[in-house]
């Protein structure tokens, strides 16, 4: 019986692997998608950012990018709703010993500095908000997984969530009351391209998403590390 | 390898992933397997939006000194996919959080059982 | 003026952002700021729905760049209202009674931005994320209690929805990849120029994704496990938002995706379909429904095939009958899950329940003949405009569906009917109050709005057919999003476009 249902799955399985790649075979014939090339002819112009997947992520896209920011910010409250409300409140995590507890005291500032590193270099090289802003909650993670305590405060993160958040809809917003539209890129042309000081608000915008990202996640990651789980009995 | 086994690698790989992880999804009874094969999914939708802006012999969509390069790829694909695996990366948090508190105060991931338990507890509350 | 419509998405994304530190300095100013910015953001939606109603829809870019290369908001007559109507539902849903550090506030917040995103967005992806945002809160809230049965419901609700949210993602990334672009109105001039384009396989198949994928939210045929489980389980008035308002803006996405790329694709034969299987088979297990709630999340599952198969119609009738149900179905689900909070034993335990409380049984009467179809009613008007639509199908002037939808009318009276007679049986010994005192402004709110929509019905009528014509109108939505210098078919743009997008769907 298990054994004719796992067939029927496998089969099941197969063909539906099937299907998609013969829809998918669509994917490799390479028409140049007009719209995608219109944005690497002109964006450099548009935004002056050397990384047109920026441009594209914070300029053209841009409210898609706030609309993640919101569905992490969504996640990030209602798990802290959920784990907020321990019973027994949280156990502290496991002690990992005194050598991995030192190496992960010592690796958080050079973790740190990478996450900056990668967030105000998003438009300049691949990286950005996203990317730095997960380095920078693995440097506050770290040290919570080698057992040297946490090193994360949530009021902090919280307040520096919402500074974040609102600071990226202040900058969209200035260009709406300066009489352009909701995001528009303001000083795109100051600055030689390809040097840090470029691209007008792009890396304001990318330095927002950085530091939203990072304490999003960083808390969120603190409170499910806070957690014991024991072994369960199914597994 | 020659470009077309590539595309082709791509096509297959992320359908496997797509089929691989419903199928976990839809037949896991352990819940963390579930989310397992939800991940799996998500990575096989993210890896086919990635690869339908893949142009042969195409440079990424970055200056270098200031100098475009001559062929690039389709950035919307790779802003759609960071956009997509942020969104992955929120959900599968909330998951993972709502399980720990699940298996806290139920004790059991294991997805048969908790429907049991909810539907009895269903008709319990309408009987009170 | 027009420009402002971002601001119906930021001032709640501000608020919710806001609230955790404004809780921290003051919690009194924080529990009034969630309402207020409610208030203040339907306000706006108002007006802006006056300017529209008076100047016609128009269309807002953001950051400067035209269509196909930016994102463009379109605002018109339904999307508008829908924002309206859908702070108005989260206010009288309000978690008034929550303690005061509870995330629900900023849950209901970010539900209405997401919403008014959704309502308003005329990009594919994003709607596809605004879509995301309304998922992701409505998890939070059906998990909100924070009890192991009600988590389990918050997972169940959260598989089910993720998968749906990858597969309809997977549909968005085929339709770039066959249209090149992720703009509807760029996509739909795309469609115009070659029919075959989204008739083929390819784009049949992603938008049966895209239908899977929403069909989770808009609890149509193949996705639509999770509902009874979840309604079963979760507090009444997530329920009643979930069945409501967040159904609704799946349907609303699946409308503008069917009228803009895909008319005469074979598209709303499969819509079509998916709606009648959904209706039969929703109503029918309503029809063997033991306990009010269930029946609830049953009869909801058939009222929202009823909408797929209206929309699915393609002319003026159906589609404004499929608004009219909308609206119908908005403002009586809620008020009914509140009903059925108290009235949670087996129907057949609730004999003369109805005595106890005359005025309040009374309105729920009224909504559930309504919900039926009963003449003066809305849901009647409804009914039958939808009736008078299917006759008038350009192709799918079809008896069968006729049939189908009176048949499933019938069953859907059959089973109303038993519980009538039995809430209005010999008085009972215990009484069970039929609301809780906190659930009764809600009601009698929604209640009044229903009686409003009756009275109204001529005057309404006449917004819906607007409203409808507006969504069926193709090349006024292109003439508004798309800028003039990209609509000449000479322009090098375009034609090269059209050219290699033949190729790429069939190569």
């Amino acid at each position: 019986m298990t054994m004719r249902r796992n067939l029927a799955s496998l089969i099941f399985t197969v063909g539906l692997g099937l299907m998609l790649v013969s829809l998918m075979q669509g994917s490799h014939t390479a028409f140049p998608v007009e719209v995608g090339q219109n944005i690497n002819a002109a964006g450099f112009a548009d935004h002056g950012a050397a990384n047109l997947v920026t441009s594209v992520v914070l300029g053209y896209r841009g409210l898609d990018t706030l609309g993640e920011l919101t569905i992490l910010f969504v996640a990030a409250t209602a798990a802290g709703m959920v784990l907020g409300h321990c019973p027994g409140g949280s156990t502290p995590p496991v002690r990992g010993g005194f050598i991995l507890a030192t190496a992960a005291e010592l690796l958080f500032p050079f973790l740190i500095l990478l996450g900056a590193y990668i967030i105000i270099h998003g438009h300049l090289s691949p990286g950005g908000g996203f990317q730095g802003g997960a380095v920078i909650a693995a440097a506050y993670y770290v040290p919570l997984l080698a057992g040297s305590g946490r090193l994360f405060s949530e009021d902090t993160g919280s307040l520096i969530e919402s500074l974040a958040g609102v600071g990226f809809i202040a900058i969209g917003l200035l260009a709406l009351w300066g009489g352009g539209e909701f995001l528009a890129p303001l000083y795109s042309h100051n600055g030689a391209p390809g040097a840090l000081l470029s691209a007008g608000t792009l890396p304001l915008l990318y330095l927002a998403v950085g530091l939203k990202v990072g304490s999003e996640l960083a808390s969120l990651l603190a409170r499910l590390g806070g957690i014991g789980m024991e072994v369960d009995d199914d597994a | 390898m020659t470009p077309d086994l590539l595309s082709h690698l791509f096509s297959i790989a992320s359908a496997a992933l797509v089929a691989i992880g419903l199928f976990m999804l839809v037949r896991s009874h352990y819940l963390l397997r579930a989310l397992l094969g939800l991940t799996l999914m998500e990575a096989g939708v993210n890896l086919f939006l990635v690869s339908v802006g893949y142009r042969e012999g195409a440079a990424p969509p970055i200056a270098i000194d200031g100098q475009l390069p001559a062929v690039m790829v389709d950035p919307i694909p790779q802003a759609l996919i960071l956009t997509a695996i942020v969104i992955g990366v929120g959900v599968l948090g909330l998951a993972l959080a709502l399980a720990l508190r699940l298996h806290q105060s139920e004790g059991t991931l294991w997805l048969p059982r908790l429907r049991r338990r909810a539907q009895s507890a269903c008709s319990k509350e309408d009987a009170a | 003026m027009t420009q402002q419509a971002i601001l119906l998405v930021l001032l709640p994304l501000i608020a919710a952002f806001t609230l955790t530190p404004l809780r921290r300095c003051n919690p009194v100013i924080a529990r009034v700021a969630g309402p207020a910015v409610v208030v203040s953001q339907v306000m706006l939606a108002i007006t802006l729905l006056l300017h529209i109603a008076q100047l016609g829809p128009e269309a807002v870019g953001f950051g400067g760049f035209s269509i196909p290369l930016g994102i463009a908001f379109h605002l018109d007559l339904v999307g508008m209202s829908l924002v309206a109507l859908a702070g108005v539902t989260l206010l009288l849903l309000w978690p008034w009674t929550v303690e005061s550090d509870s995330a629900e506030p900023s849950l209901y917040l970010l539900l209405l931005a997401g919403a008014s995103g959704i309502a308003l967005s005329a990009d594919l992806f994003n709607l596809y994320v605004f879509f995301e945002v309304v998922a992701v809160a409505s998890y939070g809230l059906v998990a909100a209690p924070n009890s192991g049965i009600q988590l389990y419901a918050s997972i169940r609700l959260l598989l089910f929805s993720a998968a749906g949210s990858a597969l309809a993602l997977l549909g968005i990334g085929l339709i770039y990849n066959l249209g090149g672009s992720l703009s509807l109105a760029h996509l739909g001039q795309v469609a115009a120029q070659d029919a075959t384009l989204f008739s083929s396989v390819e784009g049949l198949s992603a938008f049966t994704l895209i239908l899977i994928g929403l069909g989770v939210k808009a609890e149509l045929f193949p996705a639509n496990h999770w509902v009874p489980e979840v309604y079963g389980l979760s507090r009444p008035r997530v329920s009643g938002l979930l069945a409501g308002l967040v159904s609704k803006l799946a349907l609303l996405i699946l409308l503008r995706l069917l009228w803009q790329l895909y008319t005469g694709t074979g598209a709303e034969v499969i819509l079509l379909v998916t709606g009648l299987v959904t209706l039969l088979l929703g109503e029918l297990a309503a029809f063997r429904a033991t306990r009010l709630r269930e029946m609830l999340a049953f009869s909801s599952i058939g009222q929202l095939g009823l909408l797929a198969v209206a929309f699915s119609m393609g002319n003026e009738a159906g589609v404004a009958a499929g608004l009219l149900l909308a609206l119908n179905h908005l403002l009586i689900k809620p008020a009914l899950f509140l009903y059925a909070h108290n009235w949670r034993a087996p129907i057949t335990a609730l004999g003369g329940q109805a005595w106890s409380t005359p005025l309040a049984s009374a309105l729920f009467v009224l909504m559930v003949l309504s919900l039926m179809g009963i003449p003066p009613l809305p849901g009647f008007w409804g009914k039958y405009l939808l009736l008078k639509g299917v006759l008038t199908a350009p192709t799918l002037g079809m008896g069968w569906v006729v049939a189908l939808i009176l048949f499933t009318t019938l069953v859907e009276m059959i089973y109303f009917m038993r519980l009538l007679t039995r809430l209005y049986a010999e008085k009972s010994v215990q009484p069970i109050p039929p609301l809780s005192r906190r659930h009764y402004a809600p009601v009698a709110l929604l209640g009044a709005g229903l009686i409003a929509l009756t009275l109204g019905m001529g005057h309404v009528s006449t917004h819906l057919e607007q409203g409808a014509a507006q969504l069926l109108d193709r090349s006024g939505y292109r003439d508004r999003l798309i800028p003039a210098s990209l609509r000449h078919p000479v322009n090098h743009f375009q034609t090269h476009l059209q050219g290699t997008a033949r190729q790429g769907g069939h190569p």
